[in-house]
């Protein structure tokens, strides 16, 4: 517990990480499958003399190269930036356990970049068959850098054997690595297609071009489905058993597995019917529906995807609430305020009557005036809750969850909190610590709604 | 803060020289190209209003800039990630007290980025200028570039002032978690580090300028060449003086006495006197180049000059960055537990990838060459 915590309100800050991941992968799996559709299709086009494709693909470039070398690189150093701030923790652990595959991953990032420019800005100028090589470099090292940050954000929902015995490769290749590249690479061919579609259906009018385009570019959209498909169910047979616990306990979840599966279902529909039984009918509002339900199914994956993680950050290594696991017994003995260096200094400032030999004792929280003990509450929620939970109101609220229970519930329901709900991290501080934040949760908890049924207190006082 | 218990940070998965080798070396080579978006980017819509040579210069500077900026941002990835490496306890305090600060720099990269774009595809001809939504549109991108400098220069100053994180801290807090309002912008050495970025920008911007025109500028003529030296010369001389007088501010108005006998001693003065004295020596060339006529050897002189100017800041910033966090951490007593097969693969990776990228240049000077 090195770091401070960074309090977004409302959102809570690791909501940004979200936002700014989705917004990236929906790009960068474009980054990678227009590769993919430049490398094919250029050779086609080159091969078949086709000089109308090969305009159009030249039409098609600049959008490719606007929205994935500015929107697609610069919000995933977004996303690094974003975890360093929400969760320096996690960052940490998997900055030490995969440097060199970052670093590896940035080599093919410098390769691919050289190589869209050159792509781009030399076309016409290079001879087709170089011209179509940079084009599969561009492709290939496009492909590798998936694959390569799909190893560290599988290792992170289930680390296997590198628990076990930490080593790079043990962490790279876990159980979760092969089912997600299999699926990203599905989802970047598929992408790749839905944006095909919308390019071409606003640039090109109807006719033989246009039809050509698109028919090429629905096998493998269908091809990409069938792969994120295939991905999935390895994804989910694959899961650590907590998570798959969690996808079936959790409402939100649930309705949310479901939602995607019909997205999938719909996007699956949608390409039958309209570009491979009938490529006339791809209207600029045909093609948009496309790609925002495929935009939408891969949204929901993303947010299922992080959400099964619960209540880890990474898998059997880093709580959601930057604890590191094995952390949780010794910050239980000797205190959540204590061992953390940021809140041992606040409360060190702030109450220094509960400090004797440089060590916060206990018992004196306790001893704190009313609002003082409610505080040092607040201190331990941003603390050990914030980073899933908002306060009154916002993301996952705990007021509003937590509404109603009486204090000594609430104190047994945070000293037992992993007992309590599983997907929750486990209580990491005293029992003195639990009654100082259940005195703050009291604070932030809604008055009982009118009409609903009354408190236990009150119906046994009934007569 | 009180100083950090060593045995309780995680070893480092390389040699502290190895990852400190590459953090100086991606931080030199992600200069190259910031300086030239940080300086490059103002001069080329400052000067693209005026009619000539200048609008000439403005456009092939603005052409460049995309593949600039793309590579910039992609070089400044290796700095970034070893400095998370070695420093996670310095660096990620720094940046989440001043995390909305550190964060706008995205989103103020987005839109200059799309801003480079708009100018630049906006460039025509020198007869015909562009319309007056892109020439505001490369103003705004300039103005974004060095805003972004100095939130960054915000966050790394922070880093190595440990001293000052209580303070921004306390200031900018709900019960103890960080609001992300701090700043580090009453520190002193960021307003005599960031002009001494921008100089040294400057330089680098005229010596970028005498490699276009002597290597990449087919169409250049002799009067534009000379123009272009004595232009490369005006630029280089600001940016001197103004590295000269903001490091001069830096070295002897902001730094303790600690920082100061350190550097000015041992091994360590030289480095610190060729820091100070490197940007004399790409005037000189830039006087000669101006003087003499421009030709690709010069330039490739004034380039050696201008990289030993980068390379002592590089080096002298790593040095008083390592002293200056010594209270929170002595970093040379860091544990290492080298990851040596990881690392075999990254140095086989970047092999390989020299060899492909430089096979991808050549096919492009053979292009240029057919052309």
């Amino acid at each position: 517990m090195h770091y401070p915590w960074w309090y977004v309100p409302v959102l809570t800050s690791p909501m940004l990480i979200a936002i700014i991941a989705v917004l990236h992968v929906l790009v960068a799996h474009y980054a990678v499958g227009g590769g993919l559709f430049f490398a094919v299709e250029m050779s086609y086009a080159y091969k078949t003399g086709n000089q109308e494709y090969l305009a159009y693909l030249r039409r098609h470039a600049p959008f490719f190269i606007l929205l994935t070398v500015v929107f697609g690189a610069i919000t995933g150093v977004g996303i690094w930036w974003t975890i360093g701030l929400a969760s320096p923790l996690a960052t940490e652990v998997l900055i030490r356990t995969f440097v060199f595959g970052w670093a590896t991953e940035w080599v093919f990032f410098v390769i691919e970049l050289t190589a869209a420019f050159i792509f781009y800005y030399y076309w016409g100028r290079l001879v087709p068959r170089v011209h179509q090589i940079v084009a599969w470099i561009y492709a290939i090292a496009a492909w590798i850098s998936l694959v390569l940050i799909t190893g560290i954000t599988a290792f992170m929902l289930h680390p296997g054997r590198w628990l076990d015995s930490p080593s790079f490769w043990t962490g790279f290749f876990n159980p979760q690595f092969i089912p997600q590249v299999i699926s990203r690479t599905g989802g970047a061919i598929l992408l790749s297609s839905l944006y095909v579609y919308l390019h071409s259906s606003l640039v090109l009018r109807e006719g033989e071009i246009r039809s050509l385009i698109i028919r090429r570019s629905t096998r493998p959209a269908f091809l990409g489905a069938a792969l994120i498909t295939l991905g999935g169910i390895a994804w989910l047979m694959f899961l650590p058993q907590s998570a798959r616990l969690a996808l079936e306990a959790a409402a939100v979840l649930t309705v949310l597995t479901v939602l995607i599966f019909a997205l999938t279902v719909v996007v699956f529909a949608l390409l039958y019917i309209g570009p491979y039984r009938n490529p006339n009918w791809m209207t600029p509002g045909f093609a948009g529906s496309l790609l925002l339900f495929g935009l939408a199914a891969f949204s929901t994956g993303e947010f299922i995807r992080e959400a099964v993680r619960k209540p880890y950050v990474v898998y059997g290594v880093v709580l959601g609430n930057q604890v590191l696991e094995k952390e949780v017994p010794d910050l239980r003995r000797d205190g959540f305020l204590q061992s953390g260096r940021w809140t041992r200094t606040y409360v060190a400032e702030h109450y220094p009557e509960t400090i004797q030999d440089g060590r916060i004792v206990p018992d004196r929280l306790l001893a704190l005036p009313e609002s003082d003990r409610k505080h040092v509450g607040q201190v331990i929620f941003m603390h050990h809750c914030n980073d899933c939970h908002a306060a009154e109101s916002g993301y996952s609220a705990v007021g509003p969850i937590l509404f109603s229970r009486p204090r000594p519930m609430l104190v047994d329901m945070i000293r037992h909190l992993h007992e309590t709900h599983y997907f929750m991290p486990p209580w990491s501080g005293t029992s003195e610590e639990a009654e100082v934040l259940a005195d703050y949760l009291l604070t932030i908890a809604p008055e009982r709604p009118k009409g609903i049924y009354p408190s236990l207190e009150r119906l046994e006082a009934q007569p | 803060m009180e100083p950090l218990d060593v045995s309780s940070l995680p070893a480092l998965p390389a040699p502290l020289w190895f990852i400190q080798f590459f953090k100086v070396l991606g931080f030199i080579l992600h200069l190259i190209p910031m300086n030239l978006w940080l300086a490059g980017m103002l001069l080329a819509v400052i000067v693209y209003r005026w009619q000539g040579y200048p609008r000439r210069w403005a456009m092939r500077m603005g052409r460049q800039m995309p593949v600039i900026v793309a590579f910039g941002v992609n070089l400044g990835i290796v700095p970034l990630l070893f400095i998370q490496v070695a420093y996670p306890w310095a660096f990620y305090p720094a940046t989440i007290l001043t995390a909305w600060f550190w964060l706008a720099i995205i989103a103020l990269l987005i839109v200059a980025y799309y801003g480079v774009y708009a100018f630049t595809f906006g460039i025509t001809d020198e007869s015909t200028p562009m319309a007056t939504w892109r020439f505001l549109a490369g103003w705004i991108s300039a103005v974004l570039f060095i805003v972004i400098a100095v939130l960054f220069s915000n966050g790394m100053s922070l880093m190595a002032a440990p001293d000052r994180w209580k303070s921004i801290w306390l200031a900018n807090q709900v019960a103890g978690a960080a609001t992300g309002t701090g700043h580090n912008f009453a520190d002193a050495s960021l307003w005599h580090r960031w002009p001494m970025v921008f100089g040294m920008a400057l330089m680098t911007t005229a010596v970028w300028s005498l490699i276009d025109g002597s290597f990449f500028d087919k169409k250049g003529t002799r009067e534009y060449r000379q123009w272009l030296a004595r232009f490369c010369l005006i630029i280089g001389m600001v940016g001197a003086v103004v590295y000269a007088s903001a490091g001069t501010g830096y070295v002897f108005g902001t730094w303790p006495k600690t920082v100061f006998s350190y550097m000015w001693s041992g091994w360590r003065l030289p480095l610190t006197l060729l820091t100070g004295a490197s940007p004399g020596l790409v005037v000189a060339v830039l006087l000669w180049v101006a003087y003499q006529g421009l030709s690709r050897s010069y330039a490739v002189v004034a380039v050696l000059a201008q990289l030993l100017v980068l390379s002592t800041n590089a080096v002298s910033r790593q040095l008083v960055q390592n002293f200056e966090l010594t209270p929170l951490v002595s970093i040379g007593q860091l544990t290492t537990r080298p990851d040596w097969g990881p690392m075999a693969l990254f140095l086989i990776s970047f092999g390989a990838g020299v060899v492909i990228v430089g096979w991808m240049l050549q096919q492009v000077l053979r292009a240029e060459r057919t052309v």
